[in-house]
């Protein structure tokens, strides 16, 4: 029987955190098949007809595949795409060939630019791409809205056979998406972080709060719910997504992007859709942490009270068992009660692991929000940690939407998101030392050295994963 | 701080019929056996989530297995 013809193709995932195990699965290979892709083509050597090559980092598999097998995988639930690795070519001219471009049309400098504007230009330029592409005869002679368009022009080497196509293939137009990155996020340093392969991958983080929508920037791992008489961890109020958004929108070109983008976010919903709960909701959640293997616990919430000693119990117990507990200080800054608020300000004679990193809120300009609690009634008290930004933070809510919000609970997922790029870099650490990394990296803000309103300063994410 | 706050005791021997919702935190995981009440929710081994009236507060401050009895307060998104 004759041979069926393969081709190579690239599939992409639509999960991000496909790893090499789950690729072999989905493709239908053996895990000994499916080798690293970067390893593999680091050493120059050619991947054999059945290879699998799996680029972990950006979640795509090479793989060769007959129609069969191809029209088998399109279908795949997981699969987004599964596109031939076709070959690709520089598409930026040299010096010499922009001159002889010129000159072969006719066309001085001044004329290039003279009665176009940049989207005819831009149109030109697609145009002349496809014709130059398809080899459709637009050579120099065709009228573009009455305008005189230029060839585009080829490189003589390689030159390709002509492709045999049953349709026009779909041709993006060359410019990439980025993905847009919050003032906040910037203002943080995460993605100096980032650009040092650190994103929170298989790092667990927990938001304890209102739940966490389906959102298209959010992957939500799992959850619960400890509200009464309400069973899902959806969120019906959006104060919860919001802060998700913030520890781990996805890096995916769209709307925004958090702290720890590859993180695993666990939606723990402990206040109602009113945006309210109890303290014991909270502690249920806090143990739930414990349970369920979460490296950080988000708590986003509170009250302005002193500080509970169940809350002291259940944070030592939690960060005894490696989670890192973070909660915002409160809003009450211009209040009769301007301390920072409970559970942040959780605390037990003898141990530093009842407190949790305790976050205030400053705004785009560096300056302490004015709502952000601050202080302790009693020295006693936790009091404020670090700062990071809290007003007027864009993030994920209902519907698939975006929304500003302000608050110390904004500023909260910061240090979560942070604390994810420590564990990752760090694994194994304790949550007293991600804490030290956090503080003895975060830059000086207000009055120097360590103060009321700023704590240590506002968290650096380069400096703390170095 | 103090086991059972000022202000929770005062109110729990003013109204020993009252009923509240309490947070008990325990100095032994072993000691919610010997605590004046049967229905309660249990945490991380020692902290336990009952409503209990203003007399099983003021039994409860007497036990020295018990290291703080406080209301299970409301809390909110900040």
């Amino acid at each position: 029987m004759a041979e069926k013809k393969t081709k190579r193709y690239l599939v992409t995932y639509k999960d991000q955190d496909v790893d090499s195990s789950k690729a072999s699965s989905i493709l239908g290979v053996s895990k000994s098949k499916c080798k690293e892709g970067i390893s593999f083509m680091e050493t120059d050597s050619v991947p054999d007809k059945d290879d699998v090559l799996h680029f972990e980092n950006i979640g795509v598999s090479s793989i060769e595949l007959d129609d069969e097998e191809h029209s088998k995988l399109v279908k795949k639930e997981s699969v987004l795409a599964v596109e031939e690795d076709i070959e690709v070519h520089v598409l930026e001219l040299t010096k010499e060939e922009e001159q002889t471009d010129l000159v072969s049309n006719g066309l001085g400098s001044s004329e290039i630019t003279e009665g176009n504007s940049y989207q005819d230009g831009y149109e030109h330029a697609l145009m002349d791409m496809f014709s130059s592409i398809m080899h459709l005869g637009r050579k120099g002679n065709g009228l573009h809205n009455g305008t005189q368009t230029r060839s585009f022009p080829i490189k003589p080497v390689p030159i390709r056979p002509e492709p045999i196509l049953p349709f026009p293939p779909i041709i993006s137009p060359p410019i990439l998406p980025r993905q847009p990155i919050p003032w906040n996020i910037s203002m943080v340093k995460a993605p100096e972080a980032w650009s040092r392969g650190l994103r929170g991958s298989g790092v667990n983080v927990a938001v304890l709060d209102t739940g966490i929508a389906t959102h298209p920037d959010l992957v939500i791992s799992g959850g619960a719910s400890f509200v009464q008489g309400v069973t899902s961890y959806d969120d019906g109020h959006s104060h919860g997504t919001h802060c998700a958004g913030i520890v781990g929108a996805r890096n995916n070109f769209i709307g925004v992007v958090g702290v720890a983008p590859l993180c695993r976010l666990y939606a723990v919903k402990v206040l109602a859709d009113s945006g309210s709960g109890q303290m014991s909701w909270v502690i249920a959640g806090l143990e739930w942490c414990i349970t369920n293997k979460m490296h950080v616990a988000n708590l986003s919430l509170g009250a302005s009270v002193g500080p509970r000693v169940a809350y002291a119990n259940a944070i030592r117990k939690c960060q005894d068992h490696g989670v890192t507990v973070v909660a915002a200080t409160g809003n009450s800054g211009h209040t009769a009660f301007p301390y920072v608020g409970s559970p942040a300000n959780s605390y037990q004679r003898g141990t530093s692991k009842a407190s949790p990193i305790a976050v205030g809120s400053i705004n785009q300009g560096g300056h302490i929000a004015a709502s952000s609690s601050r202080g302790g009634e009693h020295s006693e008290w936790n009091q404020v940690t670090v700062v990071a930004p809290g007003v007027s933070v864009r993030s994920t809510v209902l519907n698939g939407e975006y929304g500003f919000k302000s608050g110390t609970s904004m500023a909260c997922p910061h240090v979560a998101g942070l604390a994810a790029l420590i564990y990752e870099k760090f694994p194994g650490i304790s949550p007293v030392n991600v804490e030290r990394k956090i503080t003895s990296t975060a830059s000086d803000m207000g009055d120097a050295g360590y103060n009321t309103p700023f704590g240590y300063g506002l968290i650096n994410c380069d400096l703390a994963t170095l | 701080m103090a086991k059972i706050s000022k202000d929770l005791l005062s109110r729990a021997s003013d109204h020993p019929n009252e009923k509240f919702m309490v947070m008990i935190v325990l100095t032994d995981e072993k000691a919610a056996g010997e605590l004046p009440i049967k229905n309660y929710k249990s945490y991380m081994g020692n902290i336990l989530s009952a409503t209990v009236t203003g007399a099983q507060i003021t039994e409860l401050n007497k036990l020295e297995s018990v290291e703080s009895v406080e209301i299970d307060g409301e809390v909110g998104a900040l």
